[in-house]
């Protein structure tokens, strides 16, 4: 397997084994976070779709990603999700994220319950008390593992202003969890 | 550390969540990679040809892929193709190419029949006044009128309308009377006035005056 840099040159030369190689690649991982964000199948898979052919466009125009090619097929799918979200004010029921969750358990233990409803409300905060910026700051920071610099890359604006993002973000989450423990405590 | 200890807790919550959601179905996984791959097909042929041009023009004198002749033979194999296109349009259109031409060489003969005739000269306008042989000229043109000459006259008329500069219009021309002869040089026009007298040749007695009828003494015998 190709490294990376080896990988992109290739393909900017649009041989055919690289490209096939990046999709391969990274076409899962994009389809994931793009469904993180909109919560539904056919959109994730629509943007995945719309995010490969832009890079062949992309590729074949001479242009595209020089060094990051990550970081670009992110940037490309958060722009293609902030679009859609523009168009159509769509959230998907918090039960496909909860449901997917739990895949596979089928005896959970007192702590995996625990947790289970620990995660429920996680996600129910991150869907309903962050705001657009935060709610990609954090699945960008967090969960898809990418650096300050690289997600300010991506959502375009300043590290300084992704810190305050991620910063504002994570205090919102952990004042929900602990109001959510003080009712559950209560109860 | 980009954030603060105590919000460890919340990150490693949230990176739990890495392995929620399913993966890419795999249906849907493969036929978005196979719309890939005819998309990267389709975009080969062209980025194919893309390519060659660009290396042509990036090597103007050819010596990288083609030798020089082959340069020159191509200009001249483009060039025997257009025309040879040309001709075979122009003859499957030959009809349309006659009409055409006619219809252009109709068009300038018309044109020639009905462009009227352009003009500068501005005609003086006329006023009658009291004497026949003068008029005034309110135009810019200075034209005077030219009738036919009268005899004996058209000097002093001509003299006369250089000096004072009064355009002077020529008459009927004067019978010449000076003979008793009516001359009018052919031209029977009326002439009031000018009518000589009859002469009486003869003495008639059964003529008599209308004033003889009432016996007033006047003997002509």
């Amino acid at each position: 397997m190709r490294d990376g840099v080896a990988l992109l040159k290739a393909a900017k030369n649009l041989d055919e084994e690289a490209l096939t190689a990046i999709f391969d690649q990274f076409a899962p991982a994009i389809y994931k976070y793009t469904l993180r964000l909109c919560h539904d199948q056919i959109v994730a898979d629509n943007i995945v779709g719309d995010v490969f052919a832009q890079l062949l466009e992309q590729f074949a125009a001479g242009k595209g990603p020089r060094t990051n090619l990550r970081s670009y097929l992110y940037q490309t799918a958060y722009h293609l999700v902030v679009d859609r979200s523009r168009d159509s004010q769509h959230n998907a029921p918090l039960e496909i994220a909860v449901g997917t969750y739990e895949k596979g358990q089928f005896s959970p233990t007192q702590s995996q319950i625990e947790e289970r409803v620990m995660m429920e409300a996680l996600i129910s905060a991150m869907n309903t008390d962050l705001t657009e910026d935060q709610r990609h700051v954090i699945i960008l920071r967090f969960l898809e593992d990418f650096s300050l610099k690289e997600t300010a890359e991506i959502i375009g604006k300043e590290v300084n202003n992704i810190k305050v993002i991620q910063n504002r973000g994570i205090a919102k989450l952990r004042k929900a969890l602990g109001l959510h423990l003080d009712d559950e405590d209560k109860s | 550390m980009e954030f603060e200890p105590k919000d460890q807790e919340i990150v490693d919550l949230v990176a739990k969540l890495k392995n929620t959601n399913g993966g890419y179905p795999s249906e849907l996984l493969a036929a978005r990679r196979q719309t890939y791959l005819n998309q990267m097909a389709g975009m080969g042929l062209s980025a194919g040809i893309g390519t060659v041009l660009k290396n042509a023009a990036k090597n103007g004198n050819g010596t990288s892929f083609a030798p020089p002749s082959a340069g020159t033979l191509l200009e001249v194999v483009l060039v025997v193709a257009i025309v040879a296109e040309a001709g075979t349009l122009a003859y499957f259109n030959r009809d349309k190419v006659v009409e055409f031409v006619r219809g252009v060489s109709t068009e300038s003969n018309v044109q020639e029949v009905t462009s009227p005739p352009v003009s500068t000269f501005s005609f003086p306008e006329l006023e009658i006044s009291g004497s026949p042989l003068s008029f005034v000229s309110t135009g810019t043109a200075s034209e005077v009128p030219i009738g036919t000459p009268i005899p004996g006259t058209t000097e002093d008329l001509t003299v006369n309308n250089n000096e004072e500069a009064t355009p002077m219009a020529n008459s009927t021309p004067i019978p010449n009377l000076e003979n008793g002869n009516n001359n009018n040089n052919g031209n029977n026009g009326n002439h009031y006035g000018q009518t000589p007298k009859p002469e009486r040749t003869k003495e008639n007695n059964n003529h008599r005056p209308p004033n003889d009828e009432h016996g007033n003494g006047n003997n002509d015998h």
